[in-house]
């Protein structure tokens, strides 16, 4: 994997939010070389973690943004520029935490039976690439759902501090764990 | 790159010594979450020798 460039990003909003443990929802935006605006949605937890989401701004009122392909062939230096997001927040909280899910295509939703529809998707296959290539195990833990094709980065400065923070962090996403509507489709 | 959380019921969380953490809850769909945590060597084998230092 060469070094990768990033899309210059500016982060247009936060929202709070009145939901247990979730608390904002920072909205960051960039355009790629195909002027494609891409939207992305960090959401912040309890326990300093952050949740990243893109999607493209003309899919945002889809039930499937987080699933639709664009064929623009830049899925790298998108993620990468997630991943730069990710990066600045961590510079400004040292005690930040990361989890993502990897959407199903929709052919994968089409293909596979309903149950197995989130397991080890391709989208999951590729970010977990990105996060044991630029996320150092030394600075977080990585633990990882196959079968929800889910990923944490779990701070390890927090879990200095707090060694149950594993235990906390999944606890908390399982609590308000909607398995039935992982992607927002409902 | 999605995830949308919503309360669903009570539950708990049961640690296994083999370093996973397993999640169960007593929604009526008995949904359980397993999360296992790579060790080093493990995040370190994904990546090509070759790759230069991490970013965070």
């Amino acid at each position: 994997m060469n070094i990768i460039e990033s899309y210059a990003y500016r982060k247009a909003n936060s929202i709070t939010q009145n939901e247990k443990s979730i608390k904002y929802i920072h909205i960051y935006t960039f355009k790629n070389r195909k002027n494609t605006q891409y939207i992305v949605n960090v959401e912040e937890y309890d326990f300093d973690v952050f949740v990243i989401k893109f999607h493209t701004k003309s899919n945002r009122q889809s039930k499937n943004r987080y699933c639709l392909l664009t064929h623009e062939k830049d899925a790298r230096r998108i993620i990468f520029t997630c991943i730069k997001i990710g990066q600045d927040i961590y510079s400004k909280n040292k005690n930040a935490s990361f989890g993502f899910i990897g959407a199903p295509l929709i052919k994968e939703i089409k293909e596979r039976e309903k149950d197995a529809v989130l397991n080890n998707t391709k989208r999951f296959k590729v970010y977990r690439k990105f996060a044991t290539f630029f996320f150092s195990p030394d600075n977080f833990i990585h633990s990882e759902n196959v079968l929800y094709s889910s990923y944490l980065l779990v701070n390890k400065e927090s879990a200095t501090s707090n060694p149950k923070i594993e235990d906390d962090i999944m606890g908390m996403f399982e609590s308000h764990f909607d398995t039935n509507d992982l992607f927002c489709f409902n | 790159m999605g995830l949308k959380l919503n309360k669903r019921g009570t539950s708990k969380i049961e640690a296994s010594p083999n370093k996973k953490t397993s999640l169960t809850s007593n929604t009526n769909q008995s949904v359980r979450l397993s999360f296992k945590t790579l060790t080093k060597e493990e995040v370190e084998a994904e990546r090509p020798r070759s790759a230069y230092s991490y970013l965070i």
